[in-house]
Protein backbone atom coordinates (compact mmCIF):
# COMPACT_ATOMS: atom_id res chain seq x y z
CA UNK A 1 0.00 0.00 0.00
CA UNK A 2 1.39 3.37 -0.87
CA UNK A 3 -0.35 6.30 0.80
CA UNK A 4 -0.01 8.78 -1.09
CA UNK A 5 2.45 10.97 1.16
CA UNK A 6 6.40 12.46 0.40
CA UNK A 7 8.53 10.41 -1.29
CA UNK A 8 12.03 11.20 -0.58
CA UNK A 9 15.09 10.48 -2.90
CA UNK A 10 18.33 11.58 -2.04
CA UNK A 11 20.67 11.72 -5.43
CA UNK A 12 23.36 9.58 -4.80
CA UNK A 13 24.71 10.77 -8.54
CA UNK A 14 24.61 14.11 -10.02
CA UNK A 15 25.61 13.06 -13.90
CA UNK A 16 22.15 11.97 -16.14
CA UNK A 17 23.13 8.29 -16.07
CA UNK A 18 22.85 8.31 -12.20
CA UNK A 19 20.09 9.92 -12.22
CA UNK A 20 18.10 7.78 -15.03
CA UNK A 21 19.51 4.73 -12.83
CA UNK A 22 18.42 5.66 -9.40
CA UNK A 23 14.61 7.72 -10.92
CA UNK A 24 13.76 4.53 -12.95
CA UNK A 25 12.65 2.73 -10.14
CA UNK A 26 10.60 5.26 -8.57
CA UNK A 27 6.78 5.35 -9.26
CA UNK A 28 5.65 9.11 -9.92
CA UNK A 29 2.37 8.23 -10.25
CA UNK A 30 1.33 7.52 -6.74
CA UNK A 31 2.97 9.48 -4.79
CA UNK A 32 4.52 13.69 -4.89
CA UNK A 33 8.13 13.12 -5.22
CA UNK A 34 10.80 15.05 -3.28
CA UNK A 35 14.39 15.14 -4.71
CA UNK A 36 17.08 16.50 -2.32
CA UNK A 37 20.09 17.88 -4.15
CA UNK A 38 21.18 20.00 -1.17
CA UNK A 39 24.51 17.91 -0.79
CA UNK A 40 25.90 18.68 -4.14
CA UNK A 41 26.46 22.34 -2.89
CA UNK A 42 28.20 24.36 -6.17
CA UNK A 43 27.34 21.44 -8.57
CA UNK A 44 23.73 21.85 -7.89
CA UNK A 45 23.17 23.61 -11.25
CA UNK A 46 24.63 21.10 -13.12
CA UNK A 47 22.49 18.04 -11.61
CA UNK A 48 19.21 20.44 -12.05
CA UNK A 49 19.60 21.26 -15.87
CA UNK A 50 20.30 16.63 -15.93
CA UNK A 51 17.58 16.33 -13.94
CA UNK A 52 15.60 18.53 -16.08
CA UNK A 53 17.07 16.58 -19.06
CA UNK A 54 15.92 13.28 -17.90
CA UNK A 55 12.40 14.45 -17.18
CA UNK A 56 12.12 15.68 -20.94
CA UNK A 57 13.93 12.57 -22.11
CA UNK A 58 11.40 9.97 -19.64
CA UNK A 59 8.19 11.82 -20.77
CA UNK A 60 6.80 11.23 -17.41
CA UNK A 61 3.46 11.54 -16.91
CA UNK A 62 3.65 14.23 -13.50
CA UNK A 63 -0.27 13.73 -13.17
CA UNK A 64 -1.78 13.60 -10.32
CA UNK A 65 1.29 14.25 -8.16
CA UNK A 66 4.10 16.57 -8.57
CA UNK A 67 7.70 16.52 -8.71
CA UNK A 68 9.69 19.17 -6.14
CA UNK A 69 13.51 19.68 -5.80
CA UNK A 70 15.28 20.63 -2.78
CA UNK A 71 18.13 22.82 -3.61
CA UNK A 72 19.17 26.42 -2.65
CA UNK A 73 19.98 27.17 -6.25
CA UNK A 74 19.38 30.37 -7.34
CA UNK A 75 20.72 30.81 -10.54
CA UNK A 76 17.81 28.05 -11.76
CA UNK A 77 15.02 29.68 -14.03
CA UNK A 78 13.68 26.42 -15.65
CA UNK A 79 10.82 24.56 -15.56
CA UNK A 80 10.87 21.84 -12.11
CA UNK A 81 9.62 23.08 -9.09
CA UNK A 82 12.50 24.58 -6.53
CA UNK A 83 11.92 24.96 -2.71
CA UNK A 84 15.15 25.48 0.03
CA UNK A 85 13.61 23.17 2.53
CA UNK A 86 11.27 20.30 3.35
CA UNK A 87 8.87 22.65 5.88
CA UNK A 88 7.78 24.62 2.42
CA UNK A 89 6.55 22.09 0.74
CA UNK A 90 3.05 22.06 0.65
CA UNK A 91 1.58 20.57 4.03
CA UNK A 92 -0.85 18.38 2.17
CA UNK A 93 0.58 15.67 1.89
CA UNK A 94 2.86 15.65 5.29
CA UNK A 95 2.00 13.07 7.21
CA UNK A 96 3.07 9.20 8.12
CA UNK A 97 1.89 6.09 6.88
CA UNK A 98 0.20 3.65 9.48
CA UNK A 99 -1.82 0.65 9.17
CA UNK A 100 -5.93 1.74 7.66
CA UNK A 101 -8.86 0.62 9.20
CA UNK A 102 -11.38 -0.84 6.72
CA UNK A 103 -13.69 2.40 5.94
CA UNK A 104 -10.03 4.25 5.07
CA UNK A 105 -9.14 0.93 3.40
CA UNK A 106 -12.28 1.24 0.85
CA UNK A 107 -11.80 5.28 0.45
CA UNK A 108 -7.87 4.37 -0.51
CA UNK A 109 -9.08 1.51 -2.85
CA UNK A 110 -10.91 4.31 -4.29
CA UNK A 111 -7.78 6.99 -4.74
CA UNK A 112 -5.65 3.84 -6.08
CA UNK A 113 -7.82 3.27 -8.83
CA UNK A 114 -8.22 6.80 -9.65
CA UNK A 115 -4.69 7.15 -9.90
CA UNK A 116 -4.58 4.14 -11.94
CA UNK A 117 -6.91 5.27 -14.40
CA UNK A 118 -5.26 9.19 -14.26
CA UNK A 119 -1.80 7.28 -14.81
CA UNK A 120 -3.16 5.31 -18.11
CA UNK A 121 -4.45 9.15 -19.75
CA UNK A 122 -1.42 10.13 -22.35
CA UNK A 123 -1.45 13.47 -21.43
CA UNK A 124 0.51 14.61 -24.32
CA UNK A 125 -1.84 14.16 -26.15
CA UNK A 126 -3.98 16.49 -25.08
CA UNK A 127 -1.91 18.74 -24.86
CA UNK A 128 -2.23 20.17 -28.38
CA UNK A 129 -5.97 20.11 -28.16
CA UNK A 130 -5.27 22.29 -24.45
CA UNK A 131 -2.70 24.52 -26.32
CA UNK A 132 -5.14 25.33 -29.14
CA UNK A 133 -8.15 26.17 -26.81
CA UNK A 134 -5.58 28.48 -24.87
CA UNK A 135 -4.71 30.11 -28.32
CA UNK A 136 -8.49 30.90 -29.32
CA UNK A 137 -8.83 32.32 -26.23
CA UNK A 138 -6.24 34.64 -26.06
CA UNK A 139 -7.16 35.90 -29.58
CA UNK A 140 -10.63 36.06 -28.35
CA UNK A 141 -9.91 38.26 -25.38
CA UNK A 142 -7.77 40.33 -27.47
CA UNK A 143 -10.23 40.79 -30.08
CA UNK A 144 -13.20 41.78 -27.98
CA UNK A 145 -10.67 44.59 -26.01
CA UNK A 146 -10.49 45.76 -29.43
CA UNK A 147 -14.38 46.03 -29.78
CA UNK A 148 -15.20 47.00 -27.00
CA UNK A 149 -12.44 50.02 -27.85
CA UNK A 150 -14.37 50.83 -31.08
CA UNK A 151 -18.01 50.73 -29.21
CA UNK A 152 -16.45 53.00 -26.47
CA UNK A 153 -14.75 55.20 -28.95
CA UNK A 154 -18.24 55.52 -31.42
CA UNK A 155 -19.99 56.58 -28.11
CA UNK A 156 -17.98 59.00 -27.27
CA UNK A 157 -17.61 60.51 -31.00
CA UNK A 158 -21.64 60.99 -30.80
CA UNK A 159 -21.84 62.18 -27.53
CA UNK A 160 -19.07 64.73 -29.27
CA UNK A 161 -21.71 65.28 -32.51
CA UNK A 162 -24.44 65.67 -30.33
CA UNK A 163 -23.30 68.14 -28.07
CA UNK A 164 -21.83 70.08 -30.90
CA UNK A 165 -24.74 70.13 -33.16
CA UNK A 166 -27.16 71.39 -29.70
CA UNK B 1 -37.41 -12.61 43.98
CA UNK B 2 -34.91 -10.33 42.26
CA UNK B 3 -34.77 -7.12 44.36
CA UNK B 4 -34.92 -3.74 42.25
CA UNK B 5 -32.16 -1.36 43.23
CA UNK B 6 -34.60 1.61 44.82
CA UNK B 7 -32.17 4.79 42.91
CA UNK B 8 -32.53 2.81 39.57
CA UNK B 9 -36.16 4.46 39.09
CA UNK B 10 -34.20 7.88 39.43
CA UNK B 11 -32.29 7.48 36.53
CA UNK B 12 -35.31 6.91 34.37
CA UNK B 13 -35.82 9.42 31.45
CA UNK B 14 -32.52 10.91 31.96
CA UNK B 15 -30.61 7.49 30.71
CA UNK B 16 -30.95 8.62 27.28
CA UNK B 17 -29.34 12.76 28.08
CA UNK B 18 -26.91 10.45 29.75
CA UNK B 19 -25.37 8.51 26.73
CA UNK B 20 -25.31 11.62 24.18
CA UNK B 21 -22.75 13.40 27.01
CA UNK B 22 -19.51 12.59 26.92
CA UNK B 23 -17.84 11.39 30.20
CA UNK B 24 -14.13 13.01 30.57
CA UNK B 25 -12.20 9.79 31.24
CA UNK B 26 -11.61 9.23 27.91
CA UNK B 27 -7.24 8.69 27.32
CA UNK B 28 -5.95 11.06 25.94
CA UNK B 29 -3.42 8.81 23.66
CA UNK B 30 -7.20 7.70 22.36
CA UNK B 31 -8.27 10.78 21.67
CA UNK B 32 -5.19 11.41 19.36
CA UNK B 33 -5.50 8.49 17.71
CA UNK B 34 -9.09 9.18 16.69
CA UNK B 35 -7.82 12.80 16.00
CA UNK B 36 -5.27 11.31 13.63
CA UNK B 37 -7.97 8.88 12.14
CA UNK B 38 -10.44 11.58 11.33
CA UNK B 39 -7.36 13.23 9.92
CA UNK B 40 -6.53 10.58 7.58
CA UNK B 41 -10.17 9.79 6.61
CA UNK B 42 -10.72 13.50 5.55
CA UNK B 43 -7.29 13.76 3.75
CA UNK B 44 -8.25 10.27 1.83
CA UNK B 45 -11.89 12.18 1.20
CA UNK B 46 -10.34 15.23 -0.18
CA UNK B 47 -8.04 13.39 -2.45
CA UNK B 48 -10.63 11.05 -3.63
CA UNK B 49 -12.42 13.71 -4.58
CA UNK B 50 -9.27 15.98 -6.05
CA UNK B 51 -8.04 12.62 -8.56
CA UNK B 52 -12.23 12.44 -9.54
CA UNK B 53 -11.85 16.55 -10.63
CA UNK B 54 -8.66 15.82 -12.58
CA UNK B 55 -10.26 12.54 -14.55
CA UNK B 56 -13.07 14.56 -15.36
CA UNK B 57 -11.49 17.54 -16.80
CA UNK B 58 -9.75 14.76 -19.13
CA UNK B 59 -12.42 12.50 -19.64
CA UNK B 60 -15.15 14.92 -20.52
CA UNK B 61 -14.45 18.77 -20.66
CA UNK B 62 -11.36 17.91 -22.95
CA UNK B 63 -12.91 15.24 -24.82
CA UNK B 64 -15.95 18.01 -25.06
CA UNK B 65 -13.59 20.70 -26.65
CA UNK B 66 -12.00 17.88 -28.92
CA UNK B 67 -15.60 16.91 -30.35
CA UNK B 68 -17.50 19.98 -29.97
CA UNK B 69 -14.88 22.50 -30.44
CA UNK B 70 -15.97 26.17 -30.13
CA UNK B 71 -13.64 28.47 -30.06
CA UNK B 72 -13.07 28.82 -33.90
CA UNK B 73 -16.73 29.94 -34.50
CA UNK B 74 -16.70 32.45 -31.48
CA UNK B 75 -13.46 33.79 -32.94
CA UNK B 76 -15.24 34.06 -36.58
CA UNK B 77 -18.30 35.63 -35.42
CA UNK B 78 -16.52 38.30 -33.39
CA UNK B 79 -14.01 39.12 -36.13
CA UNK B 80 -17.01 39.86 -38.65
CA UNK B 81 -18.41 42.10 -35.67
CA UNK B 82 -15.48 43.69 -35.37
CA UNK B 83 -15.16 44.58 -39.69
CA UNK B 84 -18.83 46.21 -39.02
CA UNK B 85 -17.62 48.04 -35.90
CA UNK B 86 -14.71 49.30 -37.99
CA UNK B 87 -16.60 50.23 -40.54
CA UNK B 88 -18.62 52.16 -38.26
CA UNK B 89 -16.60 54.15 -36.81
CA UNK B 90 -14.35 55.63 -39.77
CA UNK B 91 -17.58 56.56 -41.53
CA UNK B 92 -18.12 58.41 -38.51
CA UNK B 93 -14.77 59.96 -38.77
CA UNK B 94 -14.05 60.39 -42.71
CA UNK B 95 -16.47 63.31 -43.31
CA UNK B 96 -15.21 66.29 -44.25
CA UNK B 97 -16.43 68.52 -41.38
CA UNK B 98 -15.16 66.07 -38.85
CA UNK B 99 -12.79 67.44 -36.74
CA UNK B 100 -10.32 64.43 -37.39
CA UNK B 101 -10.71 65.60 -41.00
CA UNK B 102 -9.86 69.30 -40.22
CA UNK B 103 -6.84 68.43 -37.98
CA UNK B 104 -5.42 66.66 -40.68
CA UNK B 105 -5.81 69.09 -42.96
CA UNK B 106 -4.18 71.39 -40.90
CA UNK B 107 -1.06 69.16 -40.34
CA UNK B 108 -1.00 69.11 -44.58
CA UNK B 109 -1.26 73.16 -44.65
CA UNK B 110 1.38 72.96 -42.65
CA UNK B 111 3.75 70.43 -43.38
CA UNK B 112 3.45 70.26 -46.98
Amino acid sequence: MNLPNYQTVLLDQGDLKGIEAQLNKVKIEQRPLVINILHFREKQIEVLENLEVYFRKRQVNTLPYSVWIISNCTEYLGALQLKTKVSDLPHYYHFKSRPLNSKENSLYNKVDLKQKNIASIKTKEYEEIIDQYAKYQKQILLDYEELLFYKKTIQRIDIYYGKKRS
Amino acid sequence: MEKKDPNQNDVIGFKELMDDIELPNKSKSRQKSEDHSYKMHTFLEYESNRLSKILDFYDMKILGLKNYPQSEKIHFDLEQELLVEKKLLIQKLKWKKSPLSQNLQGIFKIHF
